[in-house]
Order: structure tokens, then sequence, then C-alpha cells
């Protein structure tokens, strides 16, 4: 589904990814691994057009679409969940869910009203809160938010960049079963990058583990977790 | 309990809007002398403009000091349009409008590159660039010394010279103003704004193509401030490149922080204040400034949301007594 061959890319003149490949089959939850710096959070915004590529391929479905704008990137249905959540403090709930409504949303069985039941149901939460302001939400409510933001233009790839930052565990715990859940019903495939290593080796199906801009070792959650080097340097044992 | 909800704030404010509405309609009654009047077309005119500056300050959050100078350019283009090829009045407003929205359009071009400060010290400067060559074409602008004689409104042989028809023809195009703006702000355009405002990278990954929304925001702010300008110039029957200056460029930034940004009623109440309150303060002769100066610093720091979100405020309390 996704395909990304020898990617670099970087801020300005300054490279953080150095040859980064990569491959994500559909359906699956691949999770990228590392440490602060090494360079995931780069490689999210690259991969939905808010960077340049330096050089270097992404195919998505086949099609190239490094340096293609956000915009055509989530037209052709890559979401993008930013690090930090960027939820709209000054819109409600569901103005920020109206913000995401793309030509998929309307184009899907149902439009926008279908995808916003289908928010509702995954995320109660956020339908007791449709009126409310984005500020005032908690931070777990306001991943949902990120999430649901990202759901609304029915992607078939869904980047999430550090879900965990700042929720408390259980709250965590939540949004992965939320996240099973969207795959077990959608069939989304799920691109996610954390520090949390623990969570994402418990819902991943491969993993990959980067440093430094370049991957240095992959594998399924078992043979990632069993190497006892891998253990010592990325999962903090 | 505490949670702002929307539709019914917006149900209060359609409230205050009619009763605003309502008074605006019945204040020739009152104002007798053409010296109230013309503070009435003033205010009036100023809610255009501080309207259009609304959409960008506080919907899309792009601070701009160069809109005066669109201000100035739509009473200009309007001006001699209609003093030098004779064009009726509406074909002054017009060009006014298309002109000012199109140079707004290319003062978005280097602003999408630029943010934040920056983005403040170049309109700054375009600012000021507009003002000094209106001040230096002076085959067409008369340079320093002004366009005087500006024919009043004519339309289609009806003449609003008096100040009352004029009063009537102002209102209607600050009521135009004010239901375009509230249209556009609960539509898609005016979502995708708000959204650029409060989190650009955020917009950018909802798949809003941000550039093309700033500088949609900033052409439709231009033509707001076009509109105004026409009218400001048929209004005054006199313009001169230093009305256009810095000082009327602060005094909109504080209608605009004054009423409370990225709300409608906001812009509206700020401007009809800020105009009235100088006249209002007339009385304190020299004092004026300091007066104005304190007035202006305890309402920054009563009302952080402005007179809107002080509204709000009231309003909650009193749902809470309740």
């Amino acid at each position: 589904m996704l395909t990304i061959d020898n990617l670099h890319a970087g801020y300005n003149e300054i490279a953080v990814l150095h040859g980064m490949s990569l491959k994500v089959e559909p359906g699956q939850i691949v999770a990228v691994l590392g440490a602060n710096g090494a360079g995931k959070t780069t490689l999210m915004n690259t991969l939905s057009g808010l960077l340049r590529a330096m050089s270097g391929e992404v195919l998505f479905e086949g099609q190239p679409i490094q340096n293609m704008l956000a915009e055509s990137i989530v037209a052709r249905g890559i979401s993008h969940v930013p690090q930090g959540r960027r939820v709209f403090p000054g819109l409600t709930v569901q103005e920020n869910l109206m913000v995401a409504r793309t030509a998929a949303t309307r184009k899907a069985p149902g439009g926008w009203d279908a995808a916003l039941a289908q928010v509702h149901e995954l995320f109660p939460r956020l339908k007791e809160r449709k009126d409310q302001l984005g500020w005032s939400l908690s931070g777990g409510e306001q991943q949902m938010l990120a999430v649901s933001r990202a759901l609304v233009a029915r992607p078939k790839l869904i980047l999430l960049d550090e879900p965990s930052l700042g929720l408390a565990p259980l709250i965590f715990e939540a949004l992965f079963s939320a996240i099973l859940e969207i795959r077990r019903r959608e069939g989304t495939t799920f691109l996610v990058v954390e520090q949390n290593a623990e969570q994402a080796l418990r819902v991943a199906d491969y993993v990959y583990v980067m440093e430094l801009g370049r991957i240095v070792a992959q594998g399924t959650p078992t043979e990632i977790s069993r190497d006892p080097a891998i253990e010592k340097a990325y999962l903090g044992a | 309990m505490v949670d702002t909800v929307r539709a019914r704030s917006r149900l209060y404010k359609a409230l205050a809007l009619v009763v605003l509405l309502v008074i605006a309609i019945l204040l020739p009654l009152v104002l007798k002398s053409n010296y109230q009047l013309g503070i009435a077309h003033q205010a009036l005119i100023f809610i255009i403009l501080a309207l259009g500056y609304d959409v960008l300050l506080g919907f899309t959050g792009l601070l701009s000091f160069g809109h005066i100078g669109l201000f100035a350019i739509g009473a200009y283009t309007s001006a001699i349009l209609v003093m030098s090829t004779g064009a009726p009045f509406l074909v002054g407003l017009l060009g006014a409008a298309v002109l000012t929205g199109f140079i707004g359009f290319l003062i978005a071009i280097p602003a999408l590159r630029i943010k934040g400060h920056y983005l403040t010290l170049l309109t700054l400067a375009l600012g000021e660039v507009i003002r000094l060559v209106i001040r230096s074409a002076d085959s067409l602008t008369h340079g320093s010394s002004g366009l005087s004689g500006i024919p009043r409104p004519d339309i289609f042989g009806y003449s609003f010279r008096q100040a009352t028809p004029l009063y009537y023809l102002l209102l209607f195009f600050a009521v135009l103003a004010i239901l375009f703006v509230w249209r556009l702000k609960i539509s898609r355009f005016g979502r995708a704004f708000m959204s650029i405002r409060d989190a650009e990278i955020g917009a950018e990954v909802c798949g809003v193509n941000t550039s093309a929304m700033k500088m949609m925001s900033f052409a439709i702010s231009a033509v707001l401030a076009g509109i105004a300008g026409s009218l400001y110039a048929h209004t005054m029957r006199f313009i001169s490149p230093e009305f256009f200056g810095l000082g009327l460029t602060t005094t909109l930034l504080a209608m605009v922080l004054i009423g409370g940004r990225g709300t409608v009623v906001g812009p509206v109440v700020g401007a009809a204040l800020l105009i009235v309150l100088p006249e209002a303060l007339r009385f304190v002769k020299d004092y004026y400034l300091i007066v104005f100066g304190i007035a202006i610093w305890l309402c920054v720091i009563g009302m952080p949301d402005g007179l809107a979100g002080l509204g709000r405020r009231l309003l909650k309390r009193a749902r809470l007594i309740a």
C-alpha cells in the first residue's frame, strides 16, 4: 500500500531522514519506534505533504506522492493525525469535524451524516461534547477528536504521530482499542510512530526501529521484543 | 453548564443585532443636526471597514497593518472614477471594490510565505507605500492637498446629498456587510479561516488549502475596505493622504480588539464606540487623548475578549443565577 524507498527529507538544507525505506501492507498496523530526534515526526510530515522530500520515493497504491500538496494527499486517502493533535481551540467539536470534510466524505455511502454517526459511535464522548469548544476538551478527548477528524476524510491509511503523548495509560489504551475497532470495521491501514514502545508492540503487526533518520531494525513485534540489543537501546528495559 | 453552546450564543447575537438595527433605523429621529448625523455616517462606514479587518485578523489570525492603505485605494479609486470620468456613483463603488480586492489578492502572495511579526511589518510598509504613492501621484490625486468636492452618492437619479437619506444608504451597506460576514463565518470558508487561525498544521492535515484560503481572506477583507473607502470619499466629500496614516491603522485595530475579534457583533460595536467616544469626549478638550488612552487601556485589561466577550460572560452569569 505504502512503499518508502531511500527517502531523504528535512528542514531547509538540514536533512533529518537519511535514506529511509519501509513498507506498509494494506490492513496492517505498522509501528515505527525510535527515541527523540530519530526523525519520526519528520517522516510523518513528509508523508502527509507538510514537508518536501529532498530525494527518494514515496509510493502510495503504486503512485508517487512525494512533494504533492497536503490537500491532494488527503484527497488520495492518507490522513495525518499530527503530533500535539492540533485541534482547533476556537471551534466546536462539530465544527472541528466539519473542517475535515472532503470530497471523499460526500462520496462515501451516507455522506457526511454517516461519517458523523461513525465518529459518534466510536467516541460517544465527542457526541456529548459536540457543541463544546476545542480548548475545553481534555487531552484524551482532543486525541479522539484528532483521530475523528482524520476519519471524516474516509482515509485508506492513517498516519498517527505519537498518539500516546501526554495521555494517561488508561486513556491511551482506550484510544488503541478504538484504532483496532476502526481497522476491523473499515479495513483502515495505520502507520504509527511512537516513543511508547510497549503499547505499540502490543497492537502492531510489524515494527520498524528508527535511529538518526534510518531504519536500523525491523520485524514482528515478537522478534523485536526478543532482540536483547534493541530492548536495551530502544525499549528501555 | 460552563460550556459555550454555540447555537444559543448565536441566537443572543442575532437578538442583539436586531435591537441594534431598530435603534439604527430610528436614530435619525433623535439626531437633529448635520454634525450628529455626520458622526453616525462615519460610524457606519467604519463598521464596514472593521468587519472586513476582522475577517483577516479575527477569523484568519493574520495581523495586517496595511489595511488602511486598501481603504485609501478604495476612496481614491471611487472619487477619481466619478470626478474625472463622470461615472455614476455605483460604478465608482464597484471599481473601488474590484481594484482593492485585486490588490488584496496581490498582497496575499508574499503573505503566504511570511508569518507572524514579519507579515505585520511587511503590510505596515505596504500601507505606507500606498499612502506615499497617492501623495506623489499629483496629477491624479492632487497630492497632499487632497481631493475635494467629491459628489455625494446619486443612484439612478435619486440623490443622497441630504444627511438623512445618506444615513440610510450607509446603513443599508453596513447591514449588508454584517449579513455577509455573518454568513461567511458559519460557511465552509469561515470555518477554514478559523482553522488556520487556531492551528495551521491542523488545518493542512485536514485537507484545507491554507494558501488559497489566506488569499481569499485577504481579498474579502480588501473588498470590504474598498467599499468602505468609496463610501467614505462620497460621504466626507474630501480625502487627503494624511488621513490614511498609521493613526487610523491603530484606531482600526482598537475597534476590532475592543469590540471583540473573531465575532460579528464585536467590530460593529467597537467601530461605533470608537467613532462616537472621541466626539462625546470633546468637552474634556486637550485631555481627550489621555482619557481616551486610559479608556482603551481599561478595556483591554478588563475585557480581554472585547465587548463581545464581556457580553458572553454576563449572559453566562445571568444564566447561572437564574
